[in-house]
């Protein structure tokens, strides 16, 4: 009897020790795991939270402007066949419903394009300022329209709306693309310098660490190969910039041609970036 | 000649009960004991194996966690960053350069989230007026 007792004993300090403690420590490494996510995640929430919010709004509105214009469209139809006092009165408080509903709706849109200028590398820093104070601008200049069209009661004030709306429009596209242009430029800036900082850490990383003239030989072609990619870079890159720094006015065809100019600038990097990785390894 | 006298002679081929008893082995003190010992010994070969069986029981079903919990760890680990677990420990220059490359790659250069939106820039009710 005693001894069938010391058996089970043993079978269960066999359980524990082997089955439930490692389901214990499990547990305590997934909570530790889990709270590094989350410090990770913490760490850009501000970020991500104001980008969301942005985002939420802009849906938002956009899909009250969608059903704000259908009406609109209705009642002008409705007007246009026939022609009565109340039809006109019906017309113009769509009119100036779906007016506000766009200025609105543009008024995040140009706060969207000021966070993601702020959110993103500089291209240079007096660029980023000179961007910066033209879209506050614009976000002035929008909300100034907004208000009187809210003020607008009749006909004639929104025919007004309209006419001053027209400026606006061109300002808000040209910035649009500038905005989007600078955006890229920043990110790529940063891109480039990143990987030219981390090709000078690698030749230190070969300097501390010598190797056989065999191996020498293969990191100075490695080398090479580096040059040429980074050579590659700089020229597409100076085009990019070109279409840049030389437009006198931007628009949708300025933004179009700057994309088609970055695919070379692009491949270029990743090229960079994968050689970089061989000779690292070198 | 009788009756009786036909009858054949009684032959006897089985053992009666008192002779059975007689044929019977007698057990001394000694080897008792030494049945009482044999009977211990396979019951405690009894309980090895039933130990044994129930160790083997508890490795296969660690192995079989083991073998479950790997991937979810992974999975967890993956989740912030977004970028596969090496399997192979990489040096933090390596390391840098691949979540530089990864940088790239991710830049949109469509920058589609920032699209001019779809609105009618040249809304104007007086255009009824005009028709």
């Amino acid at each position: 009897m005693r001894q069938r007792c010391i058996y089970l004993l043993t079978a269960f300090v066999f359980y524990f020790a082997m089955f439930a403690s490692p389901r214990a420590i499990w547990a305590q490494s997934d909570e530790v795991q889990a709270t590094a996510a989350a410090v990770q995640v913490d760490s850009s929430t501000a970020i991500d939270e104001q980008r969301q919010q942005l985002k939420d709004t802009y849906r938002t509105q956009i899909l009250e402007y969608q059903k704000l214009y259908r009406e609109f469209s209705l009642s002008k139809a409705e007007f246009e066949q026939l022609q009565t006092l109340a039809s006109l009165e019906k017309a113009v408080t769509s009119t100036r419903d779906v007016f506000r509903a766009r200025d609105e709706l543009l008024i995040t849109y140009v706060q969207q394009l000021a966070f993601e200028l702020a959110a993103s590398p500089n291209y240079t820093d007096a660029n980023t300022i000179a961007v910066t104070n033209q879209l506050q601008q614009l976000e002035q200049d929008l909300n100034a329209h907004l208000q009187l069209v809210i003020n607008s009661q009749d006909r004639q004030a929104l025919t007004e709306r309209a006419d001053s709306f027209v400026a606006l429009a061109d300002s808000l596209k040209a910035l649009s693309a500038q905005t989007r242009i600078a955006i890229l430029l920043g990110r790529f800036r940063a891109s480039a310098g990143l990987v030219q900082q981390l090709t000078a850490d690698v030749k230190q990383a070969h300097l501390d660490n010598p190797v056989s003239a065999i191996d020498q030989g293969e990191r100075q072609r490695a080398y090479q190969e580096l040059s040429t990619v980074e050579a590659s870079v700089q020229t597409a890159w100076t085009k990019s910039t070109k279409i840049y720094d030389e437009a006198e006015k931007f628009s949708a065809g300025t933004y179009t041609d700057f994309v088609v100019s970055l695919g070379p600038v692009q491949s270029g990097l990743l090229r960079w970036y994968t050689l970089l990785e061989e000779a690292a390894q070198l | 000649m009788s009756i009786l006298s036909k009858q054949p002679p009684i032959q006897q081929t089985e053992f009666g009960d008192s002779q059975m008893w007689l044929e019977d082995t007698v057990h001394t003190a000694e080897e008792l004991e030494l049945a009482a010992s044999r009977k211990a010994k396979s019951r405690r070969i009894l309980f090895f194996s039933i130990g044994g069986v129930l160790i083997l029981v508890v490795l296969v079903l660690v192995v079989q966690r083991l073998m479950q919990r790997t991937p979810q760890v992974e999975e967890v680990t993956a989740k912030p960053t977004s970028t596969p677990t090496p399997s192979v420990p990489v040096s933090p220059l390596v390391a840098r350069i691949r979540d530089g490359k990864n940088r790239v790659e991710q830049i949109d250069t469509a920058n589609t989230d920032l699209a001019i939106p779809q609105v009618d820039f040249t809304l104007r009710l007086d255009a009824v007026e005009t028709r």
